[in-house]
């Protein structure tokens, strides 16, 4: 069966293949079962009706049937009728005016049939949830919250001790329960050392810091900034708490409904956006708060600057010095000549043994033809 | 062509493009796949939608750890048991009048009678096999079932079947 199938391996489905064809009983038993996977093929099935975008497919499910029995809905939608019919009573005894608008809006058409409508509430539940819960969480003006202060100072010292001053700022960071952020110390040549850092302490412990700060040495320059950022957080708490609203809708919706499929993907698409908006301002408030708590102290300690005195050397020394100088350049003319007979030597031997005869030749000839007659006795 | 598995992975990354391409390739498989084993074409095209659907919501959860043609039916045969409890549960008629189908062809109809009379087990391995065409090693990961069952339950319902084919055949002669 699994030769008919190609579930064999090779070597199993040639041996398959050579009894076959040598016994009748197999080829009987063959015939038949792909006889019958003859005979199942002719089951075919219609194409679907399902697309992923424009064409209508299947109607809603009503998951409320699922849920609960039909009497049980007829009741509880009397019940939810009745409820809402004193609710609008209660309101116009007190004079309110209804909201008309929200009325008419949810009034069906005649000619709508449950498919589109289904469609419709879909896309106007998720265009409505950011509006609906922006109405829901927004800062209260009139409820009373602390200020929220980002505050930074920026503190220039001198000190002629650099070391000592740095090892002081270290001590000073550990008593107020700070940290550094950023540290940098560079050595110029002609001048002193500098020491650049960033330090964050917490807000409470700005003010002894920098006193501890200002006994490191001369105060150069001192500046101190506070920047509220109170309004900035309770936005973003708003905007926060209504982007979790809404991703909690979004996620109900999709749980809830199972209409269109391209409407599904669209909410599963508008979850995805929604939970990276929370994630970003998630960030952002932890970074606020995180200014808030603790203040940034920008530090530079620079050291004082000491000149060196030129010392003049003297004539002996001077003299010692060319002495030095001259022996150095005897040594290093010697050894680049060894270095140029070492690396040129036997190329030029090579050439000079390649050319010493016909040189030779050459010169006997001319030397002999020009002394030869005068010298023939 | 792109593979099944990389259509996968790039709808992992967010792209539409690659699911519509995955749902165009296995639209009409998986509806073949339900219209087969339910009587009522509605449910079956819900139960496609559905398995799509729950394709969506655990693609970042899937791992390419088998082929994409194996997790589709994992999720299409574990949604299809769910709706037979259901349908169990409402007192609907059960798997052997399902597959008699709203709408059968004079050609189908006695392959689907035949096939209701196999056992439940059989059979599911038999229709695995000769219309979803997937391999025996793939049948038997969605079963959990080993390889060499696989290969005995397809011999014996083949077998079966032919035996419940041949009476069909000579009552459709004699009619």
């Amino acid at each position: 069966m699994a030769y008919l199938d190609g579930a064999l391996a090779a070597d199993r489905m040639a041996y398959a293949a050579a009894h076959l064809e040598s016994c009748s009983d197999c080829q009987t038993v063959a015939a038949d079962l792909q006889s019958v996977s003859h005979a199942m093929k002719s089951w075919g099935v219609e194409t679907p009706a399902i697309v992923v975008d424009s064409s209508p497919i299947a109607k809603p499910r009503r998951w409320m049937n699922v849920l609960l029995p039909r009497p049980v809905l007829w009741v509880v939608g009397a019940a939810a009728c009745l409820v809402l019919l004193a609710s609008v009573m209660f309101r116009n005894s007190r004079k309110i005016e209804p909201t008309t608008h929200e009325s008419r809006s949810m009034r069906v058409p005649a000619n709508m049939d449950e498919t589109s409508l289904h469609r419709q509430m879909i896309v106007k539940q998720s265009q409505a949830l950011r509006t609906r819960t922006e109405e829901f969480v927004t800062p209260s003006a009139s409820s009373p919250i602390a200020p929220m202060i980002a505050r930074t100072a920026d503190i220039a010292i001198g000190t002629r001790e650099f070391d000592k001053a740095r090892a002081s700022m270290g001590t000073a960071l550990n008593r107020h329960a700070g940290y550094v952020a950023s540290l940098n110390i560079s050595t110029p040549d002609s001048a002193g050392r500098t020491l650049d850092a960033t330090l964050n302490v917490p807000s409470g412990e700005l003010a002894d810091a920098l006193a501890d700060l200002r006994k490191l040495g001369r105060v150069l320059q001192e500046s101190q900034r506070g920047n509220e950022v109170t309004q900035q957080y309770v936005d973003l708490e708003a905007r926060l708490a209504n982007a979790q609203n809404t991703e909690q809708r979004l996620t109900d919706l999709s749980r809830r409904e199972k209409g269109k499929l391209s409407d599904v993907l669209s909410v599963e698409v508008e979850i995805t956006r929604v939970r990276g908006e929370i994630e970003q301002m998630e960030a952002e408030r932890k970074k606020l708060a995180g200014q808030v708590q603790f203040a940034s102290i920008h530090v530079t300690i620079t050291e004082d600057y000491k000149a060196q005195m030129q010392v003049v050397p003297s004539a002996s020394g001077r003299l010692r010095n060319a002495a030095v100088f001259g022996y150095r350049n005897v040594v290093e003319t010697l050894i680049a000549f060894c270095e140029f007979l070492l690396s040129n030597g036997p190329g030029i031997l090579l050439w000079a043994a390649i050319l010493f005869y016909p040189s030779r030749l050459m010169w006997r000839r001319l030397h002999g033809a020009s002394i030869a007659p005068s010298a023939l006795p | 062509m792109i593979s099944d598995e990389d259509l996968m992975s790039a709808f992992q990354r967010g792209s539409r493009e690659a699911f519509d391409a995955l749902f165009e390739r296995y639209r009409g498989p998986l509806y073949g796949f339900f219209r087969r084993r339910l009587a009522m074409r509605e449910r079956a095209q819900d139960l496609t939608q559905d398995t799509f659907i729950a394709v969506m919501r655990g693609s970042a959860r899937y791992v390419p750890s088998a082929l994409v043609r194996t997790y589709l039916y994992g999720i299409a045969l574990k949604l299809l048991a769910a709706e037979r409890r259901r349908q169990a549960k409402d007192g609907l008629p059960g798997p052997a009048r399902e597959l008699q189908s709203e709408e059968t062809h004079d050609e189908s109809l006695w392959v689907q009678q035949a096939l209701t009379r196999l056992d439940a087990q059989e059979r599911e391995v038999l229709m695995l096999r000769e219309y979803e065409e997937l391999s025996y090693a793939e049948i038997a990961e969605l079963l959990n079932i080993p390889v060499n069952t696989v290969r005995s339950r397809l011999f014996r319902s083949r077998l079966a079947l032919k035996a419940c084919l041949e009476p069909e055949r000579c009552a459709q002669r004699e009619g």
